[in-house]
């Protein structure tokens, strides 16, 4: 979850709430995903209200947009380095930026800056439990 | 201007405008727009209000410049180098006119056509994509010359999840 700016939260394992858009991650196969979104829209409300969260998700997320387009890019570029190389030889994606400085909070949460990567290394301890049933 | 003449005219519009588009000539292909183009990309057939849905792409000239803007930075990685792209445009049909035998300013065609682009997504993948689709286009005459007021693309592959579309379709 972020709270510091806008916020997001991932619920996992694969809902997505960013600003005013959902968006759903759907896992294919180990190299493609489909990420689907709408716009929140409220009730009871001016439908000119809506209609600009409409357009900003539109802006935003879809594949012509200007934010998830570049994520994509990244995503793809990180992804071509994992299932071409031999197991012995594919090394690591460092999650650790930010662990030193990581404090529990009094609802047992973890804290970091925003830039820190506590919030994917939460959800690879989330992976790694519910896969295998360890808790360390 | 006869009828020939007048499709002739059509047809070397949109083929220009298809190549400053396939070469991400981002400068030429924005001075082929009126001041109130409307650039639309439904993620279904086009039909009814574009502000009542979700598009991949819904812009007014504004939110247009803004893409073009964004995209002459080179810092985008979704066109980071930009893909290379060839289409070929065919069945081009002027399907309304109100032009009335002279040409004069104001007139406006809209003109069906089918295109197939072939995008190297050379950002990341390599991958060869495909894209078939409808666009109608309005065209205006401004200054004597043909300029784009509305381009609206149908792609067959719409209703499905889609690859990144960060060029000009």
């Amino acid at each position: 979850m972020l709270w510091d700016g806008p916020p997001h939260a991932l619920v996992f394992p694969n809902l997505f709430l960013g600003e005013m858009s959902v968006a759903i991650i759907e896992p294919v196969s180990p190299a493609e995903m489909v990420h689907r979104h709408t716009a929140v829209q409220l009730d009871g409300v001016d439908d000119a209200f809506n209609a600009r969260l409409r357009r900003q998700s539109e802006a935003a997320m879809g594949p012509a947009g200007f934010i998830v387009p570049d994520d994509a890019v990244t995503a793809e570029r990180i992804q071509s380095a994992m299932p071409t190389q031999p197991a012995s030889e594919r090394g690591w994606i460092d999650m650790s930026r930010g662990v030193e400085r990581e404090v529990s909070g009094e609802a047992g949460q973890r804290q970091a800056l925003v830039s820190d990567e506590t919030t994917n290394r939460g959800f690879w301890r989330q992976y790694r439990r519910v896969m295998t049933g360890e808790t360390a | 201007m006869s009828a020939e003449d007048q499709l002739r005219e059509i047809e070397a519009f949109l083929f220009l405008e298809a190549r400053l588009a396939d070469e991400s000539r981002y400068d030429e292909w924005e001075a082929l727009v009126t001041d109130d183009m409307h650039y639309w990309v439904p993620a279904g057939p086009a039909v009814g209000q574009p502000s009542d849905s979700l598009s991949y792409v819904n812009d007014n000239r504004a939110r247009l410049a803004t893409r073009m803007r964004q995209l002459r930075t080179g810092k985008r990685h979704a066109q980071t180098p930009v893909s290379p792209m060839r289409r070929l445009i065919t069945n081009i049909e002027v399907l309304d006119s109100t032009a009335t035998g002279t040409t004069s300013d104001g007139d406006e065609y809209r003109v069906g056509s089918n295109f197939v682009l072939y995008e190297l997504a050379a950002q990341a993948t390599h991958q060869l994509r495909i894209w078939p689709g409808r666009t109608t286009h309005t065209l205006r005459r401004v200054d004597g010359e043909l300029r784009m007021a509305a381009k609206v693309i149908e792609l067959v592959t719409a209703t499905e999840p889609q690859p990144n579309m960060t060029f000009l379709l």
